[in-house]
Formats: C-alpha cells, sequence, structure tokens
C-alpha cells in the first residue's frame, strides 16, 4: 500500500517527506526518529517485514512515541505462504502497540485517521497499528467513501508533544535504566493502554458524529441481545459471519456475532459483562498459539474467568485458506451441541484436508 | 447477489473487467460491488481468475465465489488448462470469446441443459475497433447484454474516469457493439 | 459527504494515510517493481515547481 502513498506524492495530492528505506528494521526505526523529533509519522509491512521490524516495535512503544502503522495480515514462513491470516500480528501482540482489526476497506480508511487521534493523545502516547487482513482485504476491490480533507482536519488535530528532542527543553529519550527504573516505566505503559481503552471508543464516537460512520469503539455486537450461541471473530471474516448471521435469524435460529476490533488492549470489561448471557460461545481464530490453541479464544476464555457457557475454539483461515459460509454454519451448528461449562482444550481445525 | 466469474490469462486483463464492472455499478450505478483476482502468483500468460460481487445491498461476504451465475471466459485456449465449466449455476450462463458457435461450444464442452453458453467472438470487434487483442471490454459489453446487471451508460462513465478520451471512445463504442451484437443473438 | 470510490482496502488505507497528513512516510519496498522511476517523476516533479514551469 505504500506505493499508492508514493503516487499520491508523485502526482501531487499530498506533501509528506517520503523515505525509502533498505528494509523494515530501518522503516521502523526511521518512523521512530521522525516522531522523536515531534513529527508525524507512518509506515506499513506486513507478516516477514513485521518480524523483521520486531525490536523497532518495542522500542517506539516503550519510547511512547505515537507511531501510526498498517499491518496487511499475513501467514509467516515457514512454510513460506503469502496469503492472509493474523499470525503476523499475534506474534507481536506483546510489543506495546495498540492493535486495531478492520472489517473492511472503509474501516481501514477511517481506521487509520482515527489512530493517529488515539495515539497522539496525550494521556495515551503509544503506537497503534491498524491491522488489515491479507488479499481478502487489501487486494479486493469495495465501495469505500473517502471523506474529504476539511473534515479531516476539523477531526484531527496537528501533532503536539513534549515527548521529543527540543533545544529549549533538553531531555533524555530512548534511554537505558537499571533494575531501579525499568518495572516502572513498564507500569506507566499498561496504565496507558487502560486510558487507551476509554479513548479507543470516544474517538470512534467521535468520528461517528462527523462523519457518520461508526465502528463500536473495541468491541461491536450483532444481533446479540437475545442470542443464544455467539460467534467472536477479528478482521474481514467479521463480514461473512454477518451474513451467516442474517441468514440463520431469518431461519429461526438465534446466534449473534461479537466483533473484536480492539484487541490490543484487551476488551476484558466487554467479556465480564457477558460471561452468563449465551449457552455457548465460540471464538474464530487465524492463528495458532503453539502449545496452546488458538490466541484469541486463549484470551476470550481468560476474560470469561468465573464463566459457566460452554465455550468452543476454532482454528482456520490459515495461510489463506477460505473461511466459507458452510464452515461458519459448521461453527454455529457445533456450538449447539455444546454443553455448559465444557470448553475445548485443544483447537479444532475446520476446514482441515487431512 | 449477482456472482460473476471471469477467466482469462495474466495480463490480458480478466481481473480489470471485473474491476471497471465493480466500478461501474457502484460508483455510477449506485448499487454495491466487490472485485478480486485469485490470489496467485501473478505471471504473463498464467490462468488468472477475476470475480465480481454485485449487490442492492452492503456486501459483506468475505469469502470465495464457488458458484456463479454468470462466467465469462476471456480466453477459449484455457481450456483443457482450465475447467470453466464447473462452478455455474442453473439458469446461469457461459459467456465464452470464440469463433465457434454457442452450439459448438455447449457441445464440445458438454455443458448441461441447465446451463446456457453464449459465444461472441470478442477478438474480432476488440481486432475491428482497437486493433488490439484486449477483449475484456467487448465481453463486458456482451456480459451485461447477458444479464443487464447495469446500465450500459454507467459502464461509459466508468471507461470515461479511467482512460483517456481517446481510448475511453474507442472502447465506449466496442462495448457498445458486442452489447447490440449479444442483444441481437439472444433475441 | 465524502467521494463515492471502488478502492481495495490497501488504497482506501492509502487515503486514510494522505487524509491524515504525516510529516514523513517510510516505506520498505517489497515489491520489485523500480521505485527509481516514482522518486524520479517526484524530483521532476519539484524541479518544474522550482523552475515555475
Amino acid at each position: 500500500m505504500v506505493e499508492k502513498v508514493a503516487d499520491f506524492l508523485a502526482e501531487g495530492e499530498a506533501d509528506y517527506e517520503y523515505m525509502m528505506v533498505e528494509s523494515e528494521h530501518s522503516a521502523m526505526a526511521a518512523a521512530l526518529g521522525v516522531s522523536m523529533m515531534g513529527a508525524r509519522a507512518f509506515t506499513a509491512t506486513s507478516s516477514q517485514g513485521l518480524m523483521y521490524m520486531a525490536e523497532m516495535l518495542n522500542y517506539t512503544s516503550g519510547g511512547r512515541h505515537p507511531v501510526v502503522m498498517v499491518n496487511a495480515n499475513r501467514a509467516l514462513a515457514i512454510p513460506w505462504n503469502i496469503y492472509g491470516d493474523h499470525s503476523d500480528a499475534m506474534a507481536m501482540r506483546d510489543c506495546g502497540w495498540i492493535m486495531l482489526f478492520a472489517e473492511s476497506g472503509q474501516e481501514a480508511l477511517d481506521m487509520v485517521i482515527q489512530a493517529y487521534k488515539i495515539a497522539e493523545d496525550k494521556d495515551v502516547m503509544l503506537p497503534v497499528m491498524v491491522n488489515v487482513d491479507g488479499f481478502t482485504l487489501t487486494h479486493t476491490y469495495d465501495v469505500v467513501d473517502i471523506p474529504e480533507q476539511e473534515l479531516v482536519d476539523a477531526y484531527l488535530p496537528s501533532f503536539d508533544t513534549a515527548n521529543k528532542m527540543c533545544l529549549e527543553h533538553p531531555k533524555t529519550l530512548c534511554h537505558s535504566v537499571g533494575p531501579d527504573y525499568y518495572t516502572e516505566a513498564k507500569i506507566a505503559q499498561q496504565e496507558a493502554f487502560e486510558v487507551a481503552k476509554a479513548k479507543i471508543v470516544a474517538c470512534d464516537e467521535e468520528f461517528e458524529a462527523m462523519f457518520g460512520r461508526g465502528y463500536g469503539g473495541l468491541i461491536e455486537e450483532y444481533c446479540c441481545d437475545d442470542a443464544e450461541y455467539a460467534l467472536v471473530a477479528m478482521g474481514g471474516t467479521v463480514g461473512t459471519v454477518r451474513d451467516v448471521v442474517d441468514e440463520l435469524r431469518a431461519a429461526g435460529e438465534k446466534v449473534g456475532l461479537i466483533k473484536i476490533r480492539g484487541f490490543r488492549p484487551f476488551p476484558e470489561e466487554y467479556f465480564q459483562s457477558v460471561k452468563s448471557k449465551f449457552k455457548a460461545m465460540g471464538v474464530i481464530d487465524r492463528s495458532l498459539c503453539f502449545g496452546v490453541g488458538g490466541t484469541v479464544f486463549g484470551e476470550v476464555k481468560s476474560a470469561l474467568y468465573g464463566s459457566e457457557m460452554g465455550l468452543k475454539g476454532f482454528v482456520l483461515g490459515l495461510g489463506g485458506r477460505d473461511i466459507s459460509v458452510d464452515m461458519i454454519k459448521e461453527m454455529f451448528a457445533e456450538l449447539k451441541e455444546c454443553p455448559a461449562g465444557e470448553y475445548s482444550d485443544q483447537p479444532i481445525f475446520v476446514g482441515r484436508r487431512w | 447477489m449477482e456472482k460473476i466469474r471471469w477467466h482469462g490469462r495474466g495480463g490480458n486483463g480478466a481481473f480489470s473487467a471485473a474491476k471497471i464492472l465493480g466500478y461501474a455499478v457502484s460508483v455510477h450505478g449506485n448499487k454495491y460491488a466487490q472485485a478480486f483476482p485469485s490470489f496467485g502468483p501473478e505471471r504473463r500468460g498464467a490462468p488468472v481468475l477475476g470475480f465480481t460481487r454485485i449487490s442492492d445491498t452492503v456486501i459483506n461476504d468475505h469469502s470465495q465465489i464457488n458458484m456463479c451465475h454468470c462466467v465469462v471466459v476471456l480466453d477459449e485456449t484455457l481450456q483443457g488448462e482450465v475447467d470453466f465449466t464447473e462452478g455455474i449455476e442453473d439458469g446461469g450462463t457461459l459467456l465464452i470469446n470464440t469463433t465457434k458457435t454457442s452450439e459448438a461450444i455447449k457441445e464440445e464442452l458438454q455443458i448441461r441443459d441447465a446451463v446456457n453458453v453464449v459465444a461472441v467472438d470478442a477478438t474480432k470487434l476488440a481486432m475491428e475497433v482497437l486493433g488490439r487483442n484486449i477483449v475484456n471490454t467487448a465481453l463486458m459489453g456482451a456480459a451485461i447484454a447477458v444479464n443487464e446487471m447495469c446500465a450500459i451508460s454507467d459502464v461509459e462513465k466508468a471507461l470515461d474516469d479511467m482512460m483517456s478520451p481517446k481510448l475511453a471512445e474507442k472502447n465506449k463504442r466496442l462495448i457498445r457493439m458486442a452489447y447490440e451484437q449479444v442483444k441481437g443473438d439472444l433475441a | 459527504m465524502g467521494k463515492r470510490a471502488f478502492l481495495s482496502a490497501n488504497e482506501a488505507a492509502a487515503y486514510g494515510v494522505k487524509l491524515a497528513k504525516p510529516d514523513v512516510v517510510s516505506a520498505y519496498p517489497i515489491t520489485h517493481k523500480p521505485l527509481w522511476w516514482k522518486r524520479l517523476r517526484i524530483s521532476w516533479q519539484k524541479a518544474k515547481q522550482i523552475m515555475n514551469i
């Protein structure tokens, strides 16, 4: 997508500085350097590239620099696979970045704008990763409304921070500390993530008021009010589940969809609020936490501590394998068979070929 | 929901057709559309698929398309390499760029009765109007003649948006010609 | 009301970036397209501005 960003520059529609660097590690290092000067930085990557810049992700977040990055979610080698899944983002879930997942191209556009507002908030000051499913979203054409610049300017103030190199107020950035200071720096980051929960919701609500489109902040519930069975999903898959919910509802089945939009910070409070709501809940994972199970499943299960609902962890859509309408119906059918209090201790691989 | 699959070879515009149609019905036709290629390594000459979804309501489905109402084949030499006869709904259409007749194709490919075959010599039309064997716009005109999923004028506006005036004029003429011809054949 | 367009999510996100007006975009070009020609175009646009042509 950076090529399109370069096209805007080449066509005179934008005037950012465009730094071509020799690796993704350098791309993040450059973005960090820009942010350390108090300027607004952007970069984009995917899959192996995200892995390559891994240490710089922690540099940026630990330094509290509000860089925004688009990550096209793709599988990780080996085997080498260029298609979409969530492995890359999940491998980096502890890097201290806010992580949001877009359901559509429209949401991706809006999310980049919202991301800067969230990131640069003085009480947050955390970098934001905007996750967009590789191929199923990134290479799929869809109807998008491009907002007017004036409206975006009214929504998004210019970047202003004290966390920068400044001759008038010299300070140390990217510093070394010993055991006597490190812990409190990390606690401060954790506290910023707690603040970010409310800010993500507020920024989305403000966006909705101004642009007419809202996404629920961290979580969107679809048809959950009287649902007996609910599937949790992230990214483009959410759209397909919406259609299946509509179809099953028309046939009288009480099913619902829970869209996780904000994965970091994790919406623990939401899951605690629904821990007795459904008969069974399933989680769709597009990544594997080896030795544990579906990545998001583990976090949902943890957030549902004390729940007696049936819980199932489904793993599918790895390496770009299609997540079909039939598979989603199959998952809802499995939820109906799930007794209360039972949770899957092994991932259920839907669509497994052998 | 209308689902269309386009078969072509890399570099010959199968996906462009999927995209231009999607653009036309959504930006000018006020419907909703989605277009995507088959996701595989791209190289010239390799079989390529394009897909278009068209709907009156927002399209949420991000899964692959397995059954289509309309399959468009830009390059009949794909026969043998690719099975373009599978995944067509009953009552659907196989639209193919060929010099053969619909009946001949139907028999050769053993197309079941529930599927219509529409043959159009898009190459001839393209050579006549463009002087080049780029058949995607001609086949778009033909597809609209078969399905009427949008107005030809929507596609004409799309071409005006996307191409230089000279190229747009030629392609608009080509689309109309293909549309009229197939409409005439179907009558 | 904005402008209705038909875009890939990559392109849509790129519009989001343009609208957010970052000061700097850093990138490692992952495709094998020679981006030097884009650089050349950018330089030429700037040169035209300076020379007022």
